[in-house]
């Protein structure tokens, strides 16, 4: 079934996306396992092969975790966060969002060019959702300078290509 | 001749010449110089000539105050009308005088462009001694605050970085700026211009960046608190041929000697209303100017400033006022004479200082409102914006401070107030350079019975140029009020609104131009199709029509649509369905929301089934269509129409959450987690077969509106059996990124029974031969589903649904409302025009109003039978069926019969192959 | 610009929000019961005050809370917010 797994392309594969400077890295990480959660509590999720999970709304998470490693129609992450947190929906989303990572002194101020929320507020674990460059995004910090950008892959070439343009005077 | 004296000049560098073009000629300036200032350096006053009057005009002004110096720039992309005061110079700039106004650059405009959002717990503007105190203050006082300043200047300090370093205004600074340095979350924007305040908080400024890849950044900054630090911006006086290169405003002149070194003339007259007058006339003779008199048309004069006038030998003339002045015969037109009620001087200069007007645009944008102030002589921030109350504070100079620089209150004198409208020849004087608007012209508009400012501005022009009357706006209110013998403070200014200085259009869209201009939205499998034409459906990109190579060349739309339609009846077509909406709905009550949302039951649907449905809103008109699949027990999948996605989820979540929060439902997008193959025609069972051949996809086993899971070539699949154009058809479902995947696929197994790609004008055509109406294109918001003639998905069961109050008024039963019906031409094989409107035949379309039936509202010009048809909205329209209208566009009727919606395969027996 | 207090996400741009007019605005029990009259009262008629405002907001962009605020009409302040907009 790998072969199957070689079909899939990710919205920015072979776009020449991507910048690894001193202080800018931007890149795309295809094909990670997203699960949008409605619960009241926080989904029990790190125990479960789940990398982060932010808070999109009072009741609803995003678990991003590893990409699958079979072809599926629902990827696992989404039954084990369903099945560890009782009276919890989960619903796939990995082909609903690709994940653009943002990394280095500059990384805020890149996405400053194109978004009007005050990154700066957000702490490392917390994440927002809003309009970066016309496209509704969720924006989670993963570090002081390092931050995850979920887009919709419709809107991935657009926001590629702004944010490219964007950041050559921060590279 | 240089005017450029040998020492001093706190914003040039002499170690870095730099080189630029005026006219073609070259001009020796220094880095930190502006246009206006190379220029009066090199002794070349003339910047530009009167709009209409073509009289020569000089540099006024130091800063965004002058209303006479503006050129063309030439270099780089090129730029039209750009202040000379406030352009700073770099090599290889080029420039050229202007009569007026400038003209766009012809070609695109190359320039990068840059936008940052910024945000700050304080925003100063302004960065004089004013600013800097109430930024240090903020900063030191409140632990962690960002406090940013913007300053339109090279440099922070404002009026105090023009004062001696060893003043008391100097040693302020110095001790500011120190302190400053060593303050955490205190930004400065330099050579950044705040052009306007849009309440809230919210600053919109313009960054000159000389150095930078993008040479203009506008910043957007929101703030908690902003302290309006902007200083003022002095006023002129008024006489005839006050116009003339030469003449300057007086603190103007003073500060190209402390700023740039030039030295504005040789021999002066200074003329005052103000003590700052005075000041600049000790300057300018200290730097060497030989000032031949000063009047001040106060009529007392004592203290260290008279004493310092005198001390120079400098004859002090009180009361005294300028009556007109002379120029030149040559082209420069430069000024030779000043007349003046003391007798008439040779001079190259004439400063004048009418008084200082505190800058309170920013302060009025949002809403401020300003009162005359006899003490100040100008008009002062009065009562803040509502929405600026507890935001915003007003200090220093813009809010008629006139102790910004220390020492200065102590000696103060007085101001006068001086508004002449009886200065001389009234054609001659000029009460807006740039717009060359005299005083002529404002006694004929208060002649014309115009009392009001803002009407006499627009009678006038005055205050409408690209200075936006900075320069002469109060001044020629005072002229006004004099004019009509009523107090200043009664007649007002004008409305100030953003923004501030010129924005150019590029600017403000900065990169979101050309491919970028908007979010483009596009399919997983737009590579695969991106060869054909696209129509925009919202922000998607979808295929219009596949055109096919000929002996004759490309297809046209008709005939490609033709082929396709072909195929789709006879064999197998292929589609990209990808951007249809999807939404998840999740709950052990989403059976109670659907049959509130739609029009007929849902709850009673089972798993592996489709079915359609129709929503209204509350008023009972359609806002929506489309199918739902029941998933399982408690997972529902909802397609929308594409433009209708986003709309139909926040309709749900407000049902939900305002209305029906009790019920156990989450509501998720997953219109880009699904890409969508929908494979159409008599032979597309056999494509789906070839691609999942361990199903049995017979109609016995796998019927209409049934869904099932199945792998389709390997990939996981979710399959449906659904038709939007009445031929049997299956829609493939795979997570999006086997898009392309899934295309090659359907292509591939296709390829033996003549698969076609069809877009969607094919799409159309198919929908349209079977009535199915497009919800935005055949109905407008007040179309019932009975009008569209489908009673049959109303539930007449249901005790309630959205809009089923509405559709029980009499009204939404009415016989003859607008109902879709068919229409084909008459004579068969004329083309009926989309948005035609539908009146009796043989009406006599000169005789007004001409009776309209409804309107045609899709039209295409072949069918399956290859002859033209539309749907239309028509009167009573069911009934009409077989009557004949003319369909009227731009006055040319074209008779039509009316048939039903359907007018392909009206028994459906077509839909399972 | 205006700003709006969400009360998840805090303060941003009105930009992000769709507005909701009036809160307090209940869909009927039983519309079949209402005279069509009160049907198009509850339909169309919005009171629309000149000063403080309780109205609906909905973070489209955002979290996708509904939520009330009260809002005055005239200067924009914004006074209280409540989650939730049953």
């Amino acid at each position: 079934m790998g072969d199957v797994l070689d079909l899939r392309r990710s919205p920015l594969a072979g776009r020449g996306f991507g910048v690894d400077s001193p202080r800018l890295r931007m890149a795309e990480e295809p094909f990670r396992s997203l699960v949008e959660v409605r619960s009241q509590a926080r989904p029990e999720a790190a125990g479960v092969g789940a990398t982060w999970c932010w808070q999109l709304g009072p009741t609803w998470w995003l678990v991003d975790g590893a990409p699958a490693t079979e072809p599926c129609l629902e990827v696992p992450l989404a039954g084990v966060v369903r099945s560890g947190n009782e009276g919890a929906s989960a619903v796939d989303v990995s082909a609903q969002r690709t994940t653009v990572v943002l990394a280095g002194e500059n990384a805020e101020r890149v996405l400053a060019h194109g978004c009007p929320i005050d990154l700066s507020r957000v702490p490392v674990g917390g994440c927002v959702q809003g309009l970066l460059v016309g496209a509704q995004v969720a924006i989670g910090r993963t570090g002081d300078d390092a931050f995850r950008v979920y887009v919709r892959p419709a809107f991935a070439r657009h926001l590629a290509a702004w944010l490219t343009d964007a950041a050559v005077e921060d590279l | 001749m240089s005017r450029r004296l040998p020492t001093g000049g706190s914003r040039i560098d002499r170690s870095r010449p730099v080189t630029i073009t005026v006219d073609g000629v070259e001009v020796a300036a220094y880095h930190g110089d502006t246009v206006a200032s190379a220029l009066l350096a090199a002794d070349r006053p003339l910047l530009s000539r009167g709009i209409y009057s073509g009289r020569p005009r000089g540099v006024m002004g130091v800063g965004v105050e002058d209303a006479c110096a503006y050129v063309q720039v030439l270099s780089g992309g090129g730029e039209p009308m750009v202040a000379a005061t406030t352009l700073e110079v770099h090599d290889g700039l080029a420039v050229e005088r202007i009569a007026g106004r400038g003209r766009l650059p012809a070609g695109d405009d190359t320039t990068r462009y840059d936008t940052l959002y910024g945000h700050a717990e304080i925003a100063v503007v302004g960065g004089g001694l004013a600013g800097l105190r109430a930024a240090v203050a903020a900063a030191e006082d409140a632990d962690g605050a960002r406090v940013l300043i913007l300053d339109d200047g090279p440099a922070l300090g404002g009026a105090a970085a023009d004062l001696p370093a060893d003043s008391a205004a100097g040693r302020e600074l110095r001790d500011l700026l120190t302190r400053l340095d060593g303050l955490e979350g205190v930004t400065v924007l330099t050579r950044t211009t705040v052009t306007g305040s849009h309440g809230h908080g919210r600053l919109v400024a313009l960054e000159q960046r000389p150095h930078g890849v993008a040479k203009r950044r506008l910043h957007h900054v929101q703030a908690v608190g902003v302290v309006l630090a902007t200083g003022s911006h002095e006023r002129p006086l008024v006489f005839a041929d006050n116009d003339r290169p030469g003449v300057m405003l007086a603190c103007a002149a003073a500060d190209y000697v402390t700023r740039y070194a030039v030295l504005p003339g040789e021999r002066a007259v200074v003329w005052t209303a103000h003590d700052a007058g005075l000041h600049a006339a000790v300057e300018l003779a200290d730097a060497g100017t030989e000032i031949v008199a000063v009047l001040d048309v106060r009529e007392t004069m004592a203290g260290p400033l008279a004493a310092a006038l005198a001390g120079r030998g400098i004859a002090l003339h009180l009361g005294a006022e300028v009556t007109g002045t002379d120029g030149s015969d040559d082209e420069s037109g430069r000024l030779i004479r000043v007349h003046t009620t003391v007798g008439s001087f040779d001079v190259d200069l004439l400063a004048i200082s009418g008084g200082a007007n505190p800058a309170v645009e920013l302060f009025s944008h949002p809403g401020g409102r300003t009162r005359w102030s006899d003490e100040v002589a100008g008009f002062v921030p009065d009562v803040p914006a509502p929405g600026q109350v507890g935001r915003e504070v007003v200090v220093g100079a813009a809010a008629g401070d006139q102790d910004v620089v220390p020492g200065w209150r102590e000696t103060l004198q007085p101001p006068a107030t001086v508004f002449r409208a009886d200065a001389g020849d009234p054609e001659l004087v000029f009460l807006d350079p740039h717009r060359d608007a005299t005083l002529a012209d404002l006694r004929r508009a208060h002649a014309a019975g115009l009392s009001s400012v803002e009407h006499v501005k627009r009678f006038t022009t005055i205050g409408t140029g690209a200075d936006q009357g900075r320069g002469f706006g109060v001044l020629a209110v005072g002229v006004l009020a004099q004019e009509l013998g009523r107090p200043i403070e009664e007649v007002g200014t004008t409305t100030y609104r953003p923004p501030y200085v010129p924005l150019s259009f590029a600017l403000l869209a900065g990169r979101n131009r050309g491919e970028l201009s908007d979010p483009v939205r596009v399919s997983q499998a737009h590579d695969r199709v991106a060869h054909a034409p696209m129509e925009d459906v919202g922000q998607w990109k979808r295929p219009w029509y596949f055109p096919r190579s000929t002996a004759d060349g490309l297809e046209d739309l008709d005939a490609s649509v033709a082929r396709e339609v072909r195929a789709v009846r006879t064999g197998v077509g292929m589609m990209d369905a990808s951007t249809l909406g999807k939404i998840l709905l999740q709950g052990a009550d989403v059976g109670v929301l659907l049959d509130r949302v739609y029009t007929n039951l849902f709850s009673t649907l089972k798993v592996g089934k489709v079915r359609y449905g129709v929503m209204c809103g509350p008023d009972g008109m359609v806002v929506d269509d489309g199918t739902t699949a029941r998933l399982s027990g408690t997972d529902w999948l909802m397609t929308t129409t594409t433009g209708n996605a986003a709309a139909v989820l926040d309709t749900l979540e407000e049902w939900h959450q305002t209305e029906w929060p009790g019920l156990d439902i989450a509501l998720t997008s997953v219109t880009d987690q699904w890409a969508v193959v929908a494979v159409a025609g008599p032979r597309s069972r056999d494509v789906v077969a070839t691609l999942a051949p361990q199903h049995d996809w017979s109609a016995e086993a796998f019927g209409f509106m049934d869904w099932r899971e199945a792998p389709v070539a390997g990939i996981p699949a979710r399959v449906l059996r659904i038709s939007f154009s009445g031929e049997l058809a299956f829609e493939l479902h795979v997570p999006s990124w086997y898009a392309a995947a899934l295309w090659d696929a359907v292509e591939e197994a296709g390829a033996p029974h003549g698969i076609t790609p069809y877009g969607t004008e094919t799409m159309h055509v198919l929908r349209a031969e079977k009535g199915f109406p497009i919800v935005g294109q055949d109905t407008d918001g007040t179309v019932t589903p009975h009008d569209l003639g489908m009673s049959w998905a109303v539930s007449r069961k249901k005790t309630d649904f959205i809009g089923m109050r509405s559709l029980a008024r009499a009204d939404a039963r009415r016989p003859d409302r607008r109902q879709l019906v068919g229409l084909v031409p008459l004579d068969g094989s004329s083309r009926i025009v989309e948005g035609a409107q539908l009146v009796a035949h043989g009406a006599d379309l000169t005789a007004f109003p001409v009776a309209m039936a409804g309107h045609v509202t899709s039209a295409y010009p072949s069918g399956h039978d290859g002859r033209p048809f539309a749907l239309a909205l028509l009167d009573g329209g069911r009934d009409r069926v077989g009557e004949v209208l003319d369909a009227v566009d731009d006055l040319v009727p074209l008779a039509v019969r009316v048939t039903g919606p359907v007018s392909y395969d009206e028994q459906g027996a077509r839909r399972d192959g | 610009m205006l700003r709006i207090p969400c009360p998840h996400c805090g303060e941003r741009d009105a930009t992000e929000f769709h507005y909701g007019a009036a809160a307090g605005v209940d869909y009927p029990t039983d519309p079949a019961a209402l005279t069509d009259g009160e049907w198009a009262a509850y339909l169309f008629v919005r009171a629309n005050p000149r000063g403080w405002f309780r109205e609906r907001w909905f973070h489209a962009a955002g979290c996708r809370l509904w939520f009330h605020v009260e809002r005055h009409t005239v200067t924009d302040q914004v006074r209280t917010v409540r989650e939730g907009a049953a």
